[in-house]
């Protein structure tokens, strides 16, 4: 439903702003969301101005706001590992944190950041940060939806949360990579199946320690993203960080933590694993085999995730992994559209294999039948 | 149906403009709330729905349930106080209803309003919602749906 206003405002009323750049250190998970609750609340109220928050979490997995943990998290293994679990406010997919990631936040209203809407939003806040991870020597560029990604792999996922004028937006820095474990806590059965799991993440996600010679230190990490927030929007950006919460946040904080720490927060969706079941298929065409695995939504009809395979030459290479990213969370009445636009858009060429041969591949995996030969 | 640069904004419907959210007061006192279709515009694909329970007290303002869109999550704020008596298992099921039809079957929560006279007084028809909704536009540099 893009419309005509979808694009940005190129009004520069946001550009004299003063951002408070706050470094809040390790935390554990639950306090950590009480924070995000109390800083959103209180910018809201007027009561303190837009900021830029940089966070740390003990060993946690965060899910997304409206997922079920039952459905995205080895709970057990979790409990066994002394795992957090703790829901986010934002939107997205679960997240595994160690104390070695580090998150960053703005917390602000509507007027402070570029009119438009919320792909507008996204896009604009993605793009600052990847310009600023680009100061690390890394070629981060945005990806829609809310990636940030180099060469094709992702680095920072991202998440929103709006109410009223009052908005979150967060996002991560993959600095290392642990990926075994990140399996074991997530759910991801799409890459648990895969006899190539590891590699199979490989080739999708990587990290700071992978792509530089010498790891920067987190502060270093932090004045990157500082300066490209400023570059990209402007206005004043303190540095060097403060530690030191507002008494018009901390006075909050209580309240924030009750809400948290209360079973009902973890539990706004609880769905069982049955209704998300994994489907695949197997296509063979004269440009190759190609193999799908979906992550299906069966009450919600989408595909939560999508992963490719198959001896299939398609460019350009990155191609592939784009149309996942695309695919995300998508209702499957939307397939063809997608699909289509995937391959006219991206210039996409699959060498004898066509947008329906992709559509196809995945409605069988998602019947659970078996795919004809085309 | 009244229109605001592309956006339906029927003028039968009362308004909490400032929030984006419809008001219908039904035939049984009870009223349905729901998103506008400026709000489904500015949010896009709407993936998830997570209302408040039946049974639950909600206060003008306050969230009566949340959506998601893009990985944006926003609340739908209740125009008046009262307490859910249903909400809507056709969206829960497939959410993209609230874009398709934002004022029919995407409703969002039906509730029983705690004092509607008073809580209705603050809100907007006709032609002052369109006017508003205008308004509110123009502020937020919105160019149409």
């Amino acid at each position: 439903m893009q419309g005509p206003g979808s694009g940005r405002d190129m009004s520069d009323h946001h550009i004299g702003v003063s951002w408070s750049v706050l470094d809040t250190g390790l935390h554990d998970a639950d306090h950590n969301m009480a924070l995000d609750r109390a800083l959103l609340d209180a910018v809201a109220a007027g009561d303190w101005g837009p900021t830029l928050r940089f966070l740390r979490f003990q060993d946690s997995a965060l899910l997304g706001h409206h997922q079920s943990p039952r459905q995205e998290l080895d709970l057990d293994y979790c409990a066994s590992e002394g795992i957090q679990v703790q829901r986010r406010l934002t939107g997205g997919g679960a997240i595994v944190f160690d104390p070695s990631q580090i998150g960053w936040e703005l917390i602000c209203l509507r007027c402070h950041l570029p009119q438009g809407d919320m792909t507008t939003l996204s896009r604009e806040i993605c793009e600052a940060a990847a310009a600023g991870l680009r100061h690390l020597g890394v070629h981060a560029v945005y990806r829609p939806r809310n990636d940030i990604e180099v060469d094709g792999r992702k680095i920072s996922g991202t998440g929103g949360v709006l109410e009223g004028e009052a908005l979150l937006f967060q996002g991560t820095v993959l600095i290392d990579l642990d990926i075994p474990r990140m399996l074991r806590i997530l759910r991801v059965p799409v890459e648990k199946l895969d006899a190539h799991a590891i590699r199979s993440v490989a080739e999708r996600v990587t990290s700071l320690r992978t792509l530089l010679p010498e790891l920067p230190s987190m502060t270093a990490v932090q004045e990157a993203l500082v300066r490209g927030f400023r570059e990209h929007f402007g206005g004043q950006w303190e540095w060097p960080a403060a530690v030191t919460v507002p008494e018009s946040v901390t006075r909050r904080l209580p309240q924030a933590l009750a809400e948290v720490r209360d079973p009902d927060w973890l539990g706004l969706q609880d769905r069982p694993q049955e209704e998300q079941p994994l489907r695949q298929a197997v296509l063979r065409t004269s440009g190759g085999t190609l193999r799908a695995v979906v992550l299906w939504d069966e009450r919600g009809q989408r595909l939560k995730q999508v992963q490719f395979s198959g001896d299939i030459f398609v460019q350009p290479s990155r191609a592939l992994v784009d149309l996942e990213a695309r695919l995300r969370n998508s209702h499957i009445d939307e397939l063809d559209a997608l699909v289509s636009r995937w391959f006219t858009n991206d210039v996409v060429d699959a060498f004898g294999m066509q947008p329906e041969h992709f559509v196809a591949v995945l409605q069988q995996a998602v019947e659970d039948a078996h795919a004809p030969c085309l | 149906m009244g229109t605001v640069r592309g956006c339906e904004i029927p003028e039968d419907l009362m308004y909490n403009v400032e929030n984006n959210v419809w008001l219908r007061k039904e035939d049984d006192g009870t009223v349905t709330i729901g998103m506008t279709s400026y709000a489904c515009s500015l949010a896009g694909q709407i993936v998830s729905y997570t209302p408040k329970g039946v049974g639950k007290d909600i206060k003008k303002d306050k969230s009566a349930a949340t959506v998601e869109s893009g990985k944006w999550v926003g609340p739908l704020k209740s125009p008046v106080s009262g307490t859910v008596t249903a909400t809507n298992e056709d969206v829960a099921k497939d959410p993209g209803l609230i874009n398709k039809d934002p004022y029919g079957s995407g409703w969002i929560a039906k509730l029983k309003p705690a004092d509607f006279d008073a809580d209705a007084a603050e809100l907007k028809t006709g032609s002052d919602a369109l006017a508003a909704f205008e308004e509110k536009m123009n502020a937020d540099g919105f160019g149409g749906c």
